[in-house]
């Protein structure tokens, strides 16, 4: 793959095939930490760093122990302990050398291991077969496009709170209103590539 | 022989999480970074472990606020 066909994946990653608006990963924290723009920035930020971590683990795992044993059908469990396992050192080492990055993302952390998107994103880099610079961009580009739609979807939220709607509709319905329309407006974009 | 692997890895990747788990749970918070200043104010899971010490909190107001309920009931009668 030539350097335009990275960005054309990367391009792919955010916003064709985003993880939230088209192959629905990740809806639990996407409707539960979008309240607040600061939350959803702290939730963002704390899943491009797992996401790309835990890709770059169990592709690793994959690639360099389950398939040369042929053990490939173990995957998922091996990878959803070794996500759970990443997220609890990974806490641990921010607690102990970054306070100041720690109380932004730490609280978030931990959500992330009831994130089906890191789980997902492991299993489809494996299902694509991808080599590890493809894997990396790949990922990175899918966490980046959660963070930006976790954002966007936030500061919606922010303005809608103010905004004279129903009764009825207030919180979980004109959210999920809105995730739809989203997920509408993101489906646009496929025929750009 | 898989089997054998199987059991090997499983038993690693479960000791590699425990220990993180262990180790996670024995560093102290950074200050200014405690559970009663976070308040789960943005997340709604009831499932989270920072969600507990704000759930027994919440229980506790609950069960002063019935006793203070009760004794008023008793004043009145």
């Amino acid at each position: 793959m030539n350097f335009g066909q990275l960005v054309a994946l990367a391009f792919s990653a955010i916003l064709i095939q985003n993880v939230m608006l088209t192959q629905f990963l990740g809806t639990c924290p996407f409707l539960g930490v979008s309240k607040k723009s600061q939350s959803a920035i702290g939730m963002g930020l704390a899943v491009i760093f797992v996401i790309t971590l835990s890709s770059i683990l169990t592709w690793s795992v994959y690639w360099l122990v389950l398939d040369p044993l042929g053990l490939e059908y173990m995957r998922t469990i091996v990878f959803i302990l070794i996500i759970s396992g990443v997220v609890q050192f990974v806490e641990m080492f921010i607690k102990k050398t970054a306070p100041a990055i720690y109380k932004m993302l730490g609280i978030y952390l931990p959500l992330i291991t009831t994130n089906c998107a890191v789980l997902g994103v492991a299993l489809i880099n494996i299902n694509k077969e991808f080599n590890f610079i493809e894997m990396v961009v790949y990922s990175v580009g899918i966490s980046v496009g959660y963070a930006l739609v976790i954002y966007v979807f936030s500061t919606i939220r922010e303005r809608i709170e103010k905004a004279p709607i129903p009764e009825s509709f207030k919180g979980t319905p004109i959210a999920l209103i809105i995730a739809g329309l989203m997920s509408i407006a993101f489906i646009g974009f496929a025929g750009i590539l | 022989m898989q089997a054998l692997y199987i059991a090997l890895l499983i038993t690693g990747l479960g000791a590699f999480f425990a220990i993180g788990w262990y180790l996670n749970k024995k560093t102290p918070l950074p200050e200014g970074c405690e559970l009663p200043s976070l308040a789960c104010e943005h997340c709604m899971s009831s499932t989270c472990s920072f969600a507990e010490p704000n759930r027994k909190e919440a229980l506790l107001q609950e069960i002063k606020q019935d006793l203070t309920n009760s004794k008023e009931g008793e004043v009145n009668e």
